[in-house]
């Protein structure tokens, strides 16, 4: 509840008398139809007529008969203190019928009363619907029971025996957990080692632990374990991660089991203050030290949770001091929901059962707009935008998903040329039709839509996420389709990305071979596909990578990146000469220097600023002072198109040869060879060479498309 | 007394028990299952609804249903 809307509900409460109630709960929850409807308000309007009118009242339904969700939520409260089950139940339905999107409360409301009457199926199906709405920790604690008891009673897809091992109370996590696996048809027995001994129940072989025999043990350890000081000493805290080391091989040595690890929580400012950070000691960094001792050559079995890569919803701390004193609660109740989907997503994984496809809606989910009415060049996706820029991070993020992996497909209601236009013409889109595994653009409804593809790639519904902005696609594939998740999403970019990131769907333990593989093999395949000719050369791959080089002058907004690249480029670097930014803004301003920025996509993706030429003119010659490449672009014949670029504004400077020179050092060796190979000649002093334009045997660059963008540099 | 209503709503849930009845009178003592752990979960719930936080005292003393609402009281003026 907002804090506005509370402060009304509770001033309306405070003024509620027996004579007046009627009318002023109906004028009340008028109020509320404004806004979202919002359950705990008018659960607390419920709660004082039932107080009010214990017994069962014709006029007082008559009185709030409105068509709002927050009226008919109402009336299905009081019939039900009535004991009119029934019709409570039919007013439920229609609260939730008239709600704008799904309400975990209102859900769990009608899973109690389903459950209540026997009907156990359609009530884990509300309870599962609310859980993927990712409801705070007090909506988990009221239901608890409710899942115990349908954990129980309904069939499970699978189950799974987990420990739960920490130096916290886990008496809060463990029901969260219960109910997040719950959720996702995993039945979970759980064990919770006594208070604080964790060591105990690993070294010990005659342990509660062992009886139990657990697939999965989940430890979870805070900062405290490590009792340091201000000047923490990163000697004590790396040996304590060592000695969590040895209890996992202890473990697995005696149990087959997946452990989940959680890291160190990095602990608030002590009375050292910021020196805690800075000192090579100091608390912080002993933290730090500890968790890259934990991380440091991760044993196959053993997960690493980081802790301080939780997706906290906004307004939610990981830490609570009075949890900790109050009854040794970590992390804190409300950061529970995400720490216990976090360890879900890991069992998950190692159960295999972790979601494989990405179905994404086009229109207002992978870009701001309507292809079919605001055209290619109408759409926003990409800068100068704030939305653009968003929908490119979400673009970000699925591609990362992508290469991870994850098989993706688009689901659209959309004429398919259209829907395809963006991949093809668009710049500002990160993502290509080849990232796409299936591509349905038709005007049928979504669910079908659904099933065609997963029919297409042979995959199961239930590996499916279906991110789509639309409220009524996403209730129509609920309905239809409920083995697919579809997380719930407001309309904007932000929304979906974190959606996403709180879903913590497609979490792997690590990072298999055979991933790569599967995306390299996809990329390989379309790269053969799209090449002219059946041969599989070097030259047809190259044609088939669709390469893009945008170059300019050095200028203000290129000057960090350049900078970045001048001094950490190490191998593809003839002369490795370093320059401060300050430097390379005087000699980028000097009209006697020629600076040259180039930036590589392709159908892979954007690259960004991956080259630099730096040359000075010498009377009628230009002297290559620097020439790098980014190795992340190596092997695409990119420095024959940057050598091309340098030939032509060498002859527009009016010069007549160009000279360079090669300067050894303990990694540049793969350049040695470059003047050569670019035809130039060596000259008498080693290392040194020349180019004449006169007959230019400059290559040119057969698979590279370039775009000059002109940037005014600035003067000094 | 629509605290009382609600607080009831909150540990019918919270004991899974729909017919549950408490009063001023209810307590640690005479409510089974009114355990620490039941307690903590019972206080983060009113905290969660009402939108306040009892302090790191309170959460231990508040043993009965009357003093959990003189807490409530305390903190919300209702």
């Amino acid at each position: 509840m907002t804090v506005a809307r509370r402060e009304v509900v509770r001033f309306a409460l405070a003024k509620l008398e027996a004579g007046e109630v009627c009318r002023r709960a109906a004028g009340l929850l008028q109020d509320m139809t404004g806004g979202d409807f919002e359950a705990d308000a008018a659960a607390a309007i419920a709660d004082a007529l039932e107080a009010v009118c214990p017994d069962f009242d014709p006029a007082l339904i008559e009185e709030l008969s409105g068509d709002s969700a927050a009226q008919a939520f109402v009336r299905a409260r009081l019939l039900n203190a009535w004991k009119h089950a029934s019709e409570a139940e039919a007013q439920l339905d229609r609260c939730i019928d008239a709600l704008a999107r799904p309400d975990a409360t209102t859900l769990a409301l009608r899973a109690r009363w389903r459950a209540k009457r026997g009907e156990l199926t359609g009530a884990a199906r509300d309870l599962r619907l609310a859980l993927h709405l990712f409801p705070d920790h007090a909506f988990h604690l009221r239901t608890e029971k409710l899942v115990e008891k349908l954990s129980a009673s309904v069939a499970p897809r699978r189950r799974c025996r987990l420990a739960l091992l920490g130096s916290s109370t886990t008496a809060l996590l463990a029901p969260v957990l219960r109910s997040v696996l719950f959720r996702d048809g995993i039945a979970a027995e759980l064990y919770e080692g006594p208070y604080g001994a964790f060591r105990q129940e690993i070294l010990d072989p005659a342990s509660g632990l062992y009886r139990f025999a657990p697939d999965h043990v989940l430890l979870l350890v805070n900062r405290r374990d490590l009792a340091l000081g201000p000047d923490g000493g990163v000697r004590g805290a790396r040996e304590s991660a060592a000695e969590l080391r040895a209890l996992w091989r202890s473990l697995q040595s005696r149990l087959p089991c997946h452990v989940v690890q959680t890291t160190y929580d990095l602990p608030p400012p002590g009375g050292w203050g910021f020196l805690e950070s800075a000192r090579p000691e100091g608390r912080r960094r002993a933290v730090m030290a500890a968790n890259e001792e934990l991380a440091t050559d991760l044993p196959a079995g053993v997960s690493l949770l980081d802790v301080e890569a939780l997706p906290l919803p906004d307004g939610i701390t990981f830490r609570d001091e009075r949890g900790w004193h109050a009854s040794k609660q970590y992390p804190s109740a409300g950061a529970l929901p995400v720490l216990a989907e976090a360890l879900a997503s890991q069992v998950r994984a190692a159960m295999g059962l972790a979601s494989k496809v990405l179905v994404l809606d086009l229109d207002n989910t992978l870009w701001g707009g309507i292809v079919g009415e605001d055209g290619v060049g109408g759409i926003r996706i990409g800068p100068p935008t704030a939305e653009g820029e968003a929908y490119r991070d979400l673009q970000e993020y699925v591609r990362d998903l992508r290469s991870r992996g994850v098989v993706l497909a688009v689901c659209s209601k959309n004429n398919p040329a259209e829907a395809k236009a963006p991949f093809e013409a668009h710049d500002g889109m990160l993502l290509r039709l080849n990232d796409f595994a299936a591509f349905v653009a038709d005007w049928q409804d979504k669910a079908a839509g659904l099933a065609r593809i997963a029919a297409q790639l042979s995959l199961g519904l239930d590996s499916f996420v279906f991110l789509d902005d639309n409220p009524f696609e996403r209730t129509l594939v609920r309905e239809r389709l409920p083995e697919v998740v579809v997380p719930e999403v407001r309309a904007d970019p932000w929304s979906m990305l974190a959606a996403l990131r709180r879903g913590m769907y497609f979490e792997a333990n690590q990072i298999t071979s055979e991933d790569l593989q599967r995306n390299l093999s996809y990329q390989a395949t379309e790269a053969l596909r799209s090449a002219s000719q059946s041969s599989e050369s070097l030259e047809d791959f190259l044609t088939g990578l669709g390469m893009t080089c945008e170059h300019g002058p050095v200028g203000p907004t290129t000057l960090g990146r350049v900078a970045q690249l001048v001094n950490k480029t190490n191998q593809f670097n003839l002369t490795t000469r370093r320059y401060t930014e300050e430097q390379l803004r005087r000699v980028s301003g000097d009209p006697g220097w020629w600076c040259h920025w180039f930036r590589l996509s392709d159908r892979f993706g954007d690259h960004g600023i991956v080259g630099v030429i730096l040359a000075r003119a010498e009377a009628r010659r230009l002297v290559i002072d620097s020439w790098l490449m980014s190795c992340r672009v190596l092997g695409r014949r990119m420095e024959d198109f940057m050598c091309a670029c340098l030939v032509a504004a060498a002859v527009e400077r009016g010069a007549i040869e160009i000279h360079g020179e090669y300067l050894p050092t303990a990694k540049n060796g793969m350049v040695e060879d470059l003047y050569p190979r670019m035809g130039f000649a060596a000259l008498e002093r080693v290392g040194t060479f020349r180019l004449e334009l006169s007959e230019s045997t400059a290559p040119r660059s057969l698979w590279i498309r370039g775009v000059l963008r002109e940037e005014k540099a600035e003067g000094r | 007394m629509d605290r009382l209503t609600q607080l009831q709503r909150i540990f019918r849930e919270v004991f899974d028990d729909e017919e549950l009845r408490i009063t001023p009178e209810t307590s640690q003592k005479n409510l089974a299952g009114w355990d620490s752990v039941s307690q903590l979960k019972i206080i983060l719930t009113v905290e969660a609804e009402l939108g306040m936080r009892f302090e790191t005292e309170e959460v231990s003393s508040a043993r009965s249903v009357a003093e959990l609402l003189a807490v409530i009281q305390r903190h919300l003026g209702s």
